[in-house]
């Protein structure tokens, strides 16, 4: 019994067609094969192309794995995933506007074809983190891991709510000079914030898996963030339509495109998404949609 | 002769249709703890609805606002969403109520997120896609009013309330032709004019934004102080069907 009893879906194999071809695009781009093809019209492309297809991949794979999967068996949480997805990122690239932290850069002039860009990768950002989360849990990976039980007091939880609010609303509040040192603040600031609601109205909750002394879907979360954000840095590195990173913070030291130091921002990040999906979902339904 | 018929006939009048209006409700079977609900969602959504237009329309045409000043609008979208949301957990008036207020609750949330963005707008002004994003909170506001107004009248029609079912319809419709319609027509104005003229969208923003002076705005606010008096009767309404809760007898109705 090797864990695999289901047929890998056809939409997988359409996945890794889509993920190679454009891989060939970026390596033409870099290269001077072909010459007379503008690939740079094809690998402007690339973020969104690249993320729907490692959507598709590893959707696939988890049904491969456990009969059951968001595009097999979960549409609609699917579809509510990716308009959540848009509608989070905006908030960040409103942060970003007022604290520059990244720029986007060679962006398709039509503003329609641009906003239609910005949507299809946006809508990849929660799907592709919860899918990777879950691909992880598909294999039991840190599944046996333990901790002290913690304590979550009302007193705690509501430090944490003023920690997160003041996280979340001071940073652009303060003067400009500063504000680009401060995205720590931000990318933490909303898990803080939201998390104890979670807790509080029953969702599905880090803290009080935390109070269980169960950090496994905690570290699970920090890898899919650590495996998605290395991936989206390098999927960005040679498409042509893609964002460099403007912060104030460790310019020297890089992965690909990316700070090191900024690097670290992909793990809280990750449990930031899931509280605050959570939280959304509280206020229309008790159910878990997630899954995870 | 016939004021002193009228002046008598008056509380008779009323008798009936607070006895209508219970007698209504008793078939609905509405728990208590949904009237104080109903009652605590109404009054949240009215102060709430109140200081959100306020300031709203004062941070998009004055500039020097303290941040002291600026944070009760964030206060006032939080006390709407309280109060949509306790609104939203009322079930026994039935279906029709629960997904409006679901749809309006939706909407109440979309104010809240695009609350932040009117903030860092004010940190950044020179944002075409802040702007953009503070033109979204208008929006969501003036569809939440008008969803709101007609999650009232399918409420007030359960509750036997027919002359607030007709208000609210009648607001609701009203919202839609002075608030919806200019504001989806100043929108397409702006779109039109920065893609056809190759203007620059911010600047068209900033050219309606400089037209919409005082008088223009008090004009315009109407519309949510004809809501705001319709959330104040429904909350009345509802408080004074909880207190007949209490005291069935009062109106020579018999709970048996």
């Amino acid at each position: 019994m090797n864990g695999y009893r289901h047929r890998f879906p056809r939409y997988g194999t359409v996945g890794l067609i889509l993920l190679l071809l454009m891989e060939t695009a970026i390596f033409c781009s870099q290269t001077e094969i072909f010459p007379e093809v503008d690939w740079r019209q094809i690998t402007a492309w690339a973020t969104p192309v690249c993320w729907w297809a490692y959507i598709l991949i590893v959707d696939a794979w988890i049904y491969r794995r456990k009969g059951s999967s968001l595009l097999t068996a979960r549409r609609e949480p699917l579809v509510i995933l990716c308009i959540l997805s848009i509608g989070f990122w905006c908030l960040f690239e409103a942060y970003n506007r007022v604290m520059p932290g990244w720029q986007y850069i060679h962006l398709e002039q039509d503003l329609s074809w641009r906003l239609l860009g910005y949507a299809i990768a946006f809508a990849t950002i929660l799907p592709a983190l919860f899918l990777t989360c879950e691909f992880l849990q598909s294999h039991q990976f840190l599944e046996r891991t333990s901790m002290p039980r913690t304590r979550s007091s009302h007193g705690a939880l509501v430090a944490s709510v003023v920690a997160g609010a003041l996280f979340v609303i001071v940073p652009p509040f303060l003067p400009s000079h500063t504000r680009g040192y401060l995205w720590a603040f931000v990318w933490v600031g909303w898990f803080l914030l939201l998390e104890p609601f979670n807790y509080w109205r029953g969702m599905p909750s880090i803290y009080r898996d935390w109070e269980h002394g169960d950090p496994s879907r905690t570290l699970q979360l920090f890898v899919a963030g650590a495996v998605c954000g290395a991936l989206w840095e390098f999927w960005n590195m040679w498409a042509y339509t893609k964002w460099v990173y403007v912060f104030p913070l460790g310019q020297d030291a890089r992965y690909f495109e990316m700070p090191l130091v900024g690097f670290l921002g992909f793990l809280p990040f990750a449990l930031e998404c899931f509280a605050m999906f959570h939280f959304i979902a509280s206020f229309f339904t008790r159910e878990d949609k997630l899954g995870i | 002769m016939s004021d002193t018929i009228d002046a008598a006939s008056q509380p008779a009048a009323k008798l009936d249709e607070a006895a209508a209006a219970q007698a209504s409700a008793r078939n609905l079977h509405i728990p208590a703890g949904d009237y104080v609900r109903l009652a605590q969602g109404f009054y949240f959504v009215f102060w709430g609805l109140l200081v959100t237009v306020l300031m709203g329309a004062q941070l998009l045409i004055l500039s020097d606002i303290e941040l002291f000043a600026e944070l009760f609008l964030g206060l006032g979208v939080l006390a709407t969403a309280i109060g949509t949301w306790r609104l939203y957990q009322v079930r026994s008036p039935g279906k029709p109520w629960h997904s409006r207020m679901r749809l309006t609750l939706a909407l109440a949330g979309l104010m809240g997120y695009f609350c932040l963005f009117v903030y860092l707008w004010r940190r950044a002004p020179d944002s075409v896609y802040l702007l953009a994003n503070v033109f979204a909170f208008a929006g969501a506001g003036i569809l939440y009013i008008i969803t709101f107004n007609w999650s009232i009248a399918v409420l007030a029609g359960a509750l036997g309330r027919k002359d607030i079912a007709l208000e609210s319809r009648v607001f609701g419709t009203v919202n839609i032709g002075v608030l919806l319609l200019p504001f989806a027509g100043v929108i397409a104005y702006e779109v039109a004019s920065a893609v056809l003229r190759r203007g620059h969208l911010l600047s068209e923003m900033r050219f309606v934004l400089s037209r919409a002076n005082l008088v223009v705005l008090v004009i315009l606010l109407l519309p949510f102080s004809l809501t705001l008096s319709l959330a104040w009767s429904c909350k009345d309404a509802v408080l004074r069907q909880l207190s007949n809760l209490d005291h069935p007898d009062r109106y020579g109705i018999d709970t048996q």
